[in-house]
């Protein structure tokens, strides 16, 4: 545990976090003040307030993941202290579950906020009523509304954006342990959020024939995918599609992705012990 | 200035980035040839509205501006700077070579599109006007190019931290892309901060909303920046 707290103090020490926290929290106050009116209908005004993740959430925790996770796995050889590293006797094993540890914390408080401070101001507006309804409104289980409580899917919105925030994380961490630069990695990473977020928003006006059905596929595994909350709902790669009931196995296939991601970290990381 | 500019032909990041642009637009130009026909011109003449302007930005934040930083990551600054020319001169010299680096990525990207517009629809007539159309897009370009090349150099300098740059400067840029101009009013947040940071002029075109207004405000804050970068470096006796 401690040495996941001096991951801590060593990511708060880098200059850009902080850069990016400040951009960050202007970004969140700009979203939330643009996203924020009252609407009559209660139903509506909670269907709203679901789409907070599409609206800037995905895109606000792409954005500190790529900031604040993409100098965690290179800065050592950056600074060329990594030899030091591993003359201790489980200095391999200590770092490399410490810096899980931390980006797994971090994803957890990026999200944890994001979520507490849209839930909490979107829903103060209209004094949370119909908070323990059942949902009316769902922009993406189109196909059988989840029968929960508006509030209670506010929150599961949350923990499905959590999982595609850990993909997320470990793609970047995975070009961090390949390009050995933390320019180059918040600039691959970052830009290929950015890639898919177009494609989902415009593609299909650029894109034809097979290109399109290549580029849904990967968009529908990608991160992207899941962050925004599409992957969950419509699948038709694997034929499922928006219903609420077939949700778990969508869940399952992230936590897959996550620990497979896990798995090749630690492969590539003891790799580059033994050069 | 010379030394400069070899650093950066012999980074091989720089050559990686154009290459990676070209090949995209080359897989690009093949899609409009089958699928979009009718406009395929069109689409080739707004080469620097979407993938062109975005080789750029990465060209200009992830290579060129990245040399204001090195001597601080290397930890060689003191060395540096206690040389005869290590200050004033490298610093322009730098800002030159960095400007010129730019320009000439700019080009090969133009005579890339050029080359690859031409070959795969080469059993069309090209349009006469459409050369001229290119070239007149280019030129913005270049002009937005330097802009932001100098800005993002000068916040990089002021910072001493290549990341930190990349999101103060990158951020603005990557944001206007996704900023609908149909909906958005004049000195409104959104509309400053899409015309205010070279997204339009790297786009190729001139801003059309309140020109005389950009006419002033991209030299102050050009300006601006650099007063911030040379006061930061006499602080640091390093000017």
């Amino acid at each position: 545990m401690r040495s996941i707290f001096y991951e801590a103090k060593k990511h708060l020490s880098f200059r850009e976090t902080w850069v990016g926290y400040i951009l960050a929290v202007g970004y969140l106050i700009i979203s939330v003040k643009n996203t924020a009116y009252t609407i009559p209908d209660t139903a509506e005004q909670w269907n709203v307030l679901f789409q907070d993740i599409y609206t800037y959430g995905a895109t606000l925790s792409a954005f500190l993941v790529a900031i604040g996770i993409s100098r965690l796995m290179c800065y050592e050889h950056e600074r060329k202290t990594d030899a030091i590293l591993y003359t201790a006797a489980n200095g391999r094993r200590i770092s490399f579950l410490s810096k899980i540890g931390f980006a797994v914390l971090y994803c957890a408080a990026v999200v944890i906020i994001i979520g507490a401070l849209s839930i909490v101001i979107h829903a103060s507006i209209f004094g949370f009523e119909n908070a323990f309804s059942d949902i009316k409104y769902c922009r993406y289980f189109t196909n059988g509304v989840p029968t929960v409580p508006n509030l209670v899917y506010s929150i599961v919105q949350y923990l499905f954006l959590f999982l595609g925030v850990l993909y997320f994380a470990g793609f970047a961490m995975l070009v961090a342990m390949l390009t050995k630069r933390t320019a180059l990695t918040i600039c691959i990473s970052g830009g290929t959020y950015l890639a898919l977020l177009t494609y989902y928003l415009v593609g299909s006006t650029f894109l034809r024939g097979i290109a399109i059905d290549i580029a849904d596929i990967l968009w529908r595994f990608s991160f992207a995918g899941f962050m925004l909350q599409e992957s969950y709902s419509r699948f038709p790669v694997l034929n499922w599609a928006g219903e609420w009931s077939s949700a778990w196995k969508t869940v399952l296939l992230v936590i897959g992705i996550v620990l497979a991601e896990g798995v090749l970290l630690w492969q590539l990381w003891r790799k580059k012990d033994r050069k | 200035m010379r030394t400069e500019i070899n650093h950066i032909v012999r980074t091989p990041l720089y050559w990686l980035v154009l290459i990676a642009g070209i090949g995209a637009r080359t897989v690009f130009a093949y899609l409009d040839f089958k699928h979009r026909l009718d406009s395929y011109w069109t689409l080739s003449d707004e080469y620097w509205s979407r993938l062109g302007s975005i080789t750029v930005a990465f060209l200009i934040l992830l290579v060129l501006i990245h040399r204001f930083s090195v001597d601080y990551e290397n930890n060689t600054y003191p060395v540096i700077a206690s040389t005869a020319y290590g200050r004033k001169k490298l610093y322009f010299e730098r800002l030159a070579a960095g400007c010129l680096m730019a320009i000439l990525g700019v080009v090969i990207l133009t005579i890339a599109n050029i080359g690859i517009t031409l070959t795969i629809g080469r059993c069309f007539i090209t349009p006469t006007d459409w050369l001229y159309g290119f070239a007149s897009h280019t030129i913005v370009v270049i002009v937005g190019a330097v802009g932001y090349f100098l800005v993002s150099a000068f916040v990089c300098d002021t910072i001493s931290n290549h990341p930190a740059s990349m999101c103060i400067c990158g951020l603005p840029l990557g944001i206007s892309y996704f900023i609908n101009i149909g909906i958005i009013e004049e000195f409104d947040l959104f509309w400053f901060i899409r015309y205010g940071f070279f997204t339009e002029l790297l786009r190729g075109r001139w801003i059309s909303s309140l020109p005389a207004f950009w006419g002033i405000w991209y030299p102050v804050m050009i300006v601006g920046v650099f007063i911030l970068s040379i006061y930061r470096r006499k602080e640091r006796k390093l000017l």
